[in-house]
């Protein structure tokens, strides 16, 4: 389904990435700039994520751009935010109808002026992003951070998040805080546009079905930067030291308990180990047919939502169930008994047969959504790994027992959060 | 057998159709470049049906939150964990409850036929009783409780109560965790016998398969008993007054910003065909409350709401509604906006070329939305289980007519004080 895939540096820090596939009918292009993750710089990126689509100069409002975008046969673009591990990246992404299905010559032009235009030649008086448009962006995203409580789930993994790495940037929401927030100008947001054009690392990967030849002109004539160096955002380790289990709780309103636990493990996505970890987290917590699932829900009814999860940028595995708060103690003790068993290997060989189908059939069909695909592209090029589904099939197919047994016997409880009912 | 070939030149697509002799309907949509097969088994019962004739014309009243009870049972096997059975052939496996249907489906890579066969065993046999019932009560208490706990959530179910009047759709589709303790397994037997029949079912397979093949297939899985359960329950049909049932009310919640949904009730017959209406319906919304809409950059640049209107509109039979919704901390002048709007559009029609802007976008939006084979089964499914073709209705938004758009706009939109008006403030707000 690949057809190929090819890499050009435009200049430095800025790599073009083109990956053909033939089956979609449009093209999606995204811009990845890469920063660490730092107090107040976090909300600067996410402001600016915020209010980059909101006008360019040639297009001087959101309606000026959403009108053309609806033209330009329903062009989208999303601009956004997100943290991977210890580094924060913002994300422009546009999709547009390949050329072939339209009645137009030279299409491709104008959905990726715009998508350029966007940081090359955003609307900008006195010196400073317009003010109409920058304190709306920025009354935006402060209420977006407020209501980041109103997702219960989202709001108890966060809380489990800060108190385990209360010490280190990672604890950092990649929205950043409303106090950052309102210290933000127009004026000093549109420097920190211009240090990211300097400075950033900037990836740009584009996928379609789409030839090298054509494409990659009209990118480097509208990607129009030139610079002589960069600052590169170095691979930080994930080291951390567990000490005593750490315990964070919160009342709110709420007829469900939310309880989240993060385990922490010392070894991170390229250590040949981890599929074997990402497979105990399967067999433990993946899906329906999982250990947690079947004993929590199936067998004692205490809960309609449970997970296990990792996240292989931070070395985090987190296992969540929505309970009743009167079932607290007979939940937590039966999750903590199931990862005992996990790591004494009391599990089938046909557990783990299951836990390997279920995650194969996942890399087999990431080539299935766009989206997905320059995701997983992007994050193989973070740890500096090629796109490789087949190998990565082959070592999950060779996992064995005992290395998921090894591999289980690295997690290690660091905090459980709580967001419970009020007195 | 007889095999049915559906095309539409428009989009380049087909499917193919054929009625087993049992009544169940098999649909496949061949999709050659996807690497993922989907399979979905629809049953034309939902959240909506508690009320039908069995036998001689007996009237049954049945709990709110039965068909999505019974769907939740029909997971049970006694033999093993539903789905384990999946993840063994590393398929995943899930099902919905929808006010019209209940739905089970799969996806799978490697092994289509067995993730067939796994999926048409579960769902053919029930297997009930008190122990089970009584276990599956604790887990959908949580489900319901999770649901009460989004505010948003509540406040569409506020918005229905106030428009509606008598139509089921004022209930939850899972009940409440009141009315499902009065769910006993005599109950969910007979639901299940009531509807889950041959003809009252659909089996669609979406992705590389060859479509003879998989219709043989189905045919072949196919149970004495299930074949023999030849009939379906008539469910009791509801017709619902023209006006609305509450014109405003107020619920408090933990939230961070006000929200409003506010929805208009349309009962008469709709003009022209179901597609071609949708399609005008849609476009004219878009037009109106859209991302390219003057409605919105007003509201925006004024600092009324700061996301995009979400819009939607449902046409039943008897009954049609639209629902509008946004955060807001200024609701009476968002609300003035909007009915200021639609007056405005009634009074002066719709620019031509934000219409011919809007024409070139579903075209855009028609490719991309067959970038995804997820996108294509969720959709496609959906509208069979509304008995409607996906496909036609795409067709529809291209042809959209300018002068029908906007004859059934005010069509819609005669009688703008039928509407109802559902506010959710902070708590902090409550006297």
């Amino acid at each position: 389904m690949i057809k190929g895939t090819m890499k050009v540096k435009l200049t430095e820090g800025v790599t073009l990435h083109i990956i053909q596939s033939e089956k979609f009918k449009t093209i999606l292009a995204g811009i990845y700039f890469k920063r660490p993750l730092l107090p107040v710089e976090a909300s600067y990126n996410a402001l600016l994520s915020r209010i980059m689509d909101h006008a360019t100069k040639t297009l001087p409002s959101l309606r000026a751009i959403n009108n053309e975008l609806e033209y330009l046969y329903g062009s989208v673009i999303v601009v956004d935010t997100h943290k991977y591990g210890n580094n924060q990246t913002i994300q422009f992404k546009m999709s547009f109808p390949n050329e072939k299905y339209l009645d137009e010559v030279d299409f491709y032009e104008k959905p990726l002026k715009i998508l350029t235009d966007i940081f090359f030649d955003p609307l900008i008086e006195q010196g400073g992003f317009k003010q109409e448009i920058f304190d709306q962006a920025q009354a935006t995203l402060i209420s977006e951070i407020e209501m980041r409580k109103d997702d219960k789930m989202d709001w108890a993994i966060s809380n489990c998040l800060e108190t385990m790495f209360q010490d280190e940037p990672y604890k950092i929401h990649e929205l950043g805080t409303v106090e950052w927030v309102k210290a933000i100008t127009p004026q000093s947001l549109y420097e920190h546009l211009q240090f990211l054009l300097k400075e950033a690392e900037i990836d740009i990967i584009i996928n379609g079905d789409v030839d090298d030849e054509s494409i990659v002109p009209i990118v480097k004539k509208w990607f129009r930067l030139e610079r002589t160096s960069y600052t590169p955002v170095p691979r930080t380790s994930n080291k951390k030291e567990v000490k005593a289990v750490k315990y964070h709780e919160e009342k709110m309103q709420v007829t469900q308990g939310r309880l989240v636990m993060g385990y922490h493990y010392e070894i991170e996505y390229d250590d040949p180990r981890y599929v074997a970890l990402f497979l105990a987290s399967a067999v433990l917590g993946g899906g329906g047919g999982s250990k947690l699932f079947i004993r929590v829900r199936e067998k004692e009814s205490l809960c309609y939502t449970i997970f296990a999860r990792s996240d292989k940028f931070k070395s985090v595995m987190l296992i969540y169930a929505g309970i009743d708060p009167d079932n607290y103690d007979k939940t937590l003790a039966l999750i903590k008994e199931e990862v005992k068993l996990l790591q004494e290997g009391d599990f089938t060989e046909a557990d783990l047969a299951k836990a390997k189908e279920v995650i194969i059939a996942s890399f087999l069909s990431i080539s299935d959504y766009q989206n997905s695909f320059i995701n997983y592209y992007y994050a193989q090029v973070q740890f500096g790994l090629p796109m490789d589904i087949e190998k990565k099939i082959e070592s999950i197919e060779n996992a064995t027992k005992s290395e998921v047994i090894a591999a289980s016997k690295l997690l290690q409880l660091d905090t459980i959060a709580f967001v419970t009912k009020e007195d | 057998m007889n095999i049915q070939t559906i095309t539409n030149e428009y989009l380049n697509e087909l499917y193919h159709r054929a009625f087993l002799e049992s009544g169940l309907e098999v649909i496949i949509v061949p999709k050659k470049d996807f690497v993922k097969k989907y399979a979905f088994f629809a049953v034309h019962y939902g959240g909506i049906h508690n009320q039908f004739y069995i036998g001689d014309d007996e009237l049954v009243k049945m709990p709110a939150g039965i068909a999505h009870f019974l769907e939740h049972q029909v997971f049970e096997d006694a033999d093993k964990n539903t789905f384990s059975a999946f993840e063994e052939l590393g398929a995943s496996v899930n099902a919905y409850t929808s006010s019209y249907a209940t739905v089970y489906h799969c996806d799978v890579v490697k092994y289509p036929e067995e993730a067939i066969k796994t999926l048409m065993s579960f769902v053919q046999a029930l297997n009930i009783n008190e122990k089970s019932v009584q276990k599956e009560l604790g887990v959908i208490e949580q489900e319901i409780k999770m649901y009460e706990d989004e505010p948003t959530w509540r406040l569409n179910r506020e918005l229905m109560r106030g428009l509606l009047n008598k139509h089921p759709l004022r209930d939850e589709i899972a009940g409440t965790v009141d009315s499902i303790q009065q769910i006993d397994a005599d109950k969910v037997l007979t639901c299940y016998n009531a509807f889950y029949t041959p003809a009252n079912m659909k089996m669609i397979i979406y992705g590389d398969v060859d479509a003879q093949e998989m219709i043989a297939l189905v045919d072949s899985l196919q149970t004495e008993a299930y074949k023999n359960r030849n009939k379906t329950a008539r469910k009791v049909e509801f017709t619902e007054p023209h006006p609305i049932h509450t014109k405003r009310s107020v619920i408090y919640g933990d939230v961070h910003k006000n929200r409003f949904e506010l929805g208009f009730k349309h009962i008469k017959p709709i003009m022209g065909n179901h597609y071609d209406y949708m399609a005008a319906i849609k476009t004219a919304l878009d037009l109106v409350f859209g991302r390219g809409s003057q409605l919105y950059k007003a509201a925006y640049e004024q600092n009324l709401v700061q996301s995009q209107f979400e819009y939607d509109v449902q046409v039943e039979k008897n009954l049609s509604y639209i629902v509008i919704s946004n955060d807001t901390d200024e609701i009476e002048a968002v609300e003035q906006l909007i009915f200021n709007t639609i007056r405005s559009f009634k009074a002066n029609g719709f620019d031509p070329n934000d219409f011919e802007r809007i024409k070139r976008k579903m075209i855009g939006r028609v490719l991309s939305s067959m970038n995804s084979l997820n996108t294509i089964a969720s959709n496609f499914t959906y509208q069979l289980t509304k008995n409607k073709d996906f496909y036609i209705q795409i067709e529809a938004y291209k042809n959209v007519k300018y002068d029908y758009m906007v004859e059934v706009f005010n069509y819609f939109f005669e009688d703008m004080d039928n509407h109802s008006m559902a506010i959710l403030l902070k708590n902090e707000l409550k006297e």
